[in-house]
């Protein structure tokens, strides 16, 4: 895990940065530490059309009922005064409270893409329960997808364009955890040893190779 | 002894025709001439005269001037309108009778004999074949059991049944039994033995062979595609010299092609419907059934494409809704309290799109914000 601010790598228990001191508490002296009420699509910007915000709010409800524990919340604003993107993105996941999403589905399992429409620069922020399934780099290759639409204006589109690629992401990593899950069931319920699951699933992680003899 | 041999040669020599000219007085002639009578005249008659020789033409011969027989070929000694006989042959008489050429009135086949083409039912023919109609015997007999076993097998590998009329090559069929006609009359016929490709083949003059197709087979298959068969087979009849290998080399074609039109049928989906048992009311085609014919294949062609398109379709729309309702999960994650987030934490990805000329990969921030962060 890196830190929002320094970017630099950090335990995943840490308080607080032990490189930049960053915690919470520097962006909620920023952006406030209540709460604050939004829905899923917010187009603070106001660059969407109404028929744009209708078939965004379609995505983003199939995308709900494609993942029942997660949600994907996108943002259009002009941050002018906020110089990071980054810690707003952070900042947002931590202390929105989606309107539109059932309480089943707590902001960890949620993905937000903040668009700084006057900055010209877009985000992407997972919760705890997302981020062991998109990387660092899935994320950036969605956020490259879109960019010739963010280039251009198309907000619609550059917005569809990264809900696609981290839904096809997601449902690959769903289907290879499922997968996992059941060999690992598997391999447990044939040695009866969770110590010798333990192993297989380890190798399996190095590639599944032996090292030989040489 | 020289003398005396000279002396037994003179009388030798006064008689031969040299002599006759060494001699050359009359009187030797006359008695040759007397001696020859009757039978020397008649000959002198018709042969031009001896020549008659001089003392000087003696006196030459002994200098070797003249040769006698120098000129035996130097001048006409044959009467130019005497003929010669031909010697008789003994030719053996005819083997065979020559068939009589057909007369102008025979040309036309009558109704009785088309009744004896058409009189019954293919698989209740009086004969040997079911699919051979040989009624004015123009085929021998092995060539009758050759071409009908052809056709037998022709029928037990094939769906399409080929029903073979043979006519001489100059034979006319009467109006009311052209082909399409009868095909369109004569439908009962045909109505139990399946799809039927009808032929006629006149014997001798394979580039009159018609054809024609039930219309089962008419429906699916275009007017063109049935004229190359014929064509084919045709040319493959014309490849032979023999009558009966032209019929052979012809029926050998036409079979083959009838198997890539079977094909054809099964794959437009209706070979079972062709093959089953159809109503009369099915085979009889209306006249105008021939042009017809061509674009109601087109439509039923154009009504299988449009129908598997619509499968096709229905299909990917049912998969795409599959898709749309799978429902993915992930395992439970223990709650972590990085920089003491409830929710989130970590950096993310952020890329500016200030610079369309930069790709994304240049325009990613990844640098520490410590210094841009106003921390009040």
């Amino acid at each position: 895990m890196k830190c929002p601010r320094c970017v630099q790598r950090v335990h995943s228990m840490a308080r607080e940065c032990p490189h930049c001191a960053f915690s919470i508490a520097n962006v909620d002296r920023i952006f406030g530490q209540d709460d604050v009420r939004l829905r899923t699509l917010t187009d603070a910007a106001g660059v969407l059309r109404r028929r744009e915000r209708i078939a965004l709010r379609g995505r983003l409800d199939q995308f709900q009922q494609n993942f029942p524990q997660l949600f994907f919340g996108i943002y259009f604003g002009s941050f002018r005064e906020t110089p990071s993107l980054r810690q707003f993105g952070f900042w947002l996941l931590n202390r929105g409270a989606f309107e539109d999403v059932e309480v089943s589905r707590p902001n960890a399992g949620g993905i937000l893409l903040s668009v700084d429409v006057g900055g010209k620069s877009a985000g992407l922020t997972s919760g705890y329960a997302v981020a062991p399934f998109l990387s660092q780099e899935a994320t950036f290759g969605a956020l490259s997808s879109a960019h010739p639409y963010f280039l251009e204006g198309q907000w619609l589109r550059a917005s569809e364009s990264v809900l696609g690629r981290i839904t096809r992401v997601l449902a690959r990593q769903s289907r290879r955890s499922e997968r996992d899950a059941k060999e690992l069931g598997a391999q447990h319920d044939h040695t009866g040893s969770s110590e010798v699951g333990l192993r297989g699933l380890r190798e399996r992680h190095r590639g599944g190779r032996t090292k030989s003899k040489a | 002894m020289r003398l005396g041999f000279c002396l037994c040669l003179l009388p030798l020599l006064v008689q031969s025709p040299l002599g006759g000219q060494s001699a050359g007085t009359s009187d030797t002639a006359e008695s040759d001439s007397g001696k020859t009578g009757a039978s020397g005249e008649k000959l002198s008659s018709r042969l031009p005269e001896l020549p008659a020789w001089s003392p000087s033409d003696y006196e030459g011969v002994k200098r070797g001037e003249i040769v006698a027989g120098e000129n035996f070929f130097g001048e006409v000694t044959v009467d130019p309108e005497a003929t010669i006989d031909p010697p008789g042959l003994d030719l053996p008489e005819d083997l065979e009778p020559l068939p009589e050429p057909l007369d102008e009135g025979d040309l036309v086949l009558s109704t009785d004999e088309m009744a004896a083409y058409f009189g019954s039912a293919i698989g209740h023919l009086q004969g040997e074949s079911a699919f051979l109609r040989d009624p004015q015997d123009l085929l021998s007999q092995q060539e009758f059991r050759d071409c009908a076993s052809f056709l037998n097998y022709h029928s037990d590998e094939s769906a399409i049944n080929i029903v073979l009329n043979l006519f001489d090559e100059r034979q006319e069929v009467a109006e009311g039994y052209k082909i399409e006609k009868v095909v369109q009359l004569h439908g009962d016929l045909f109505k139990d033995s399946g799809p039927v490709v009808l032929v006629y083949f006149y014997l001798g003059a394979p580039n009159r062979a018609q054809l024609m197709m039930s219309p089962e087979i008419r429906a699916v298959i275009p007017q063109d595609e049935q004229e190359r068969a014929l064509r084919a087979a045709i040319i493959e009849a014309f490849e032979k010299t023999d009558e009966a290998l032209q019929l052979d080399s012809f029926l050998g074609e036409l079979s083959t092609r009838l198997y890539w039109i079977e094909r054809e049928l099964e794959i437009a989906g209706l070979h079972e419907e062709v093959t089953g048992v159809q109503p009369v009311e099915a085979l009889l085609v209306p006249e105008r059934s021939f042009e017809g014919s061509s674009l109601r294949g087109s439509m039923r062609a154009g009504l299988f494409i449009l129908s598997a398109l619509v499968v096709l379709v229905v299909g990917i729309l049912a998969w795409r809704w599959k898709l749309r309702q799978r429902k993915y999960y992930f395992p439970e994650v223990d709650d972590e309290r990085v920089f003491g987030a409830p929710h989130a934490a970590g950096a993310g990805a952020v890329v500016s799109f200030a610079d369309p000329h930069l790709p994304p990969s240049r325009q990613r921030h990844q640098e520490a914000e410590v210094d841009r962060w106003v921390d009040s």
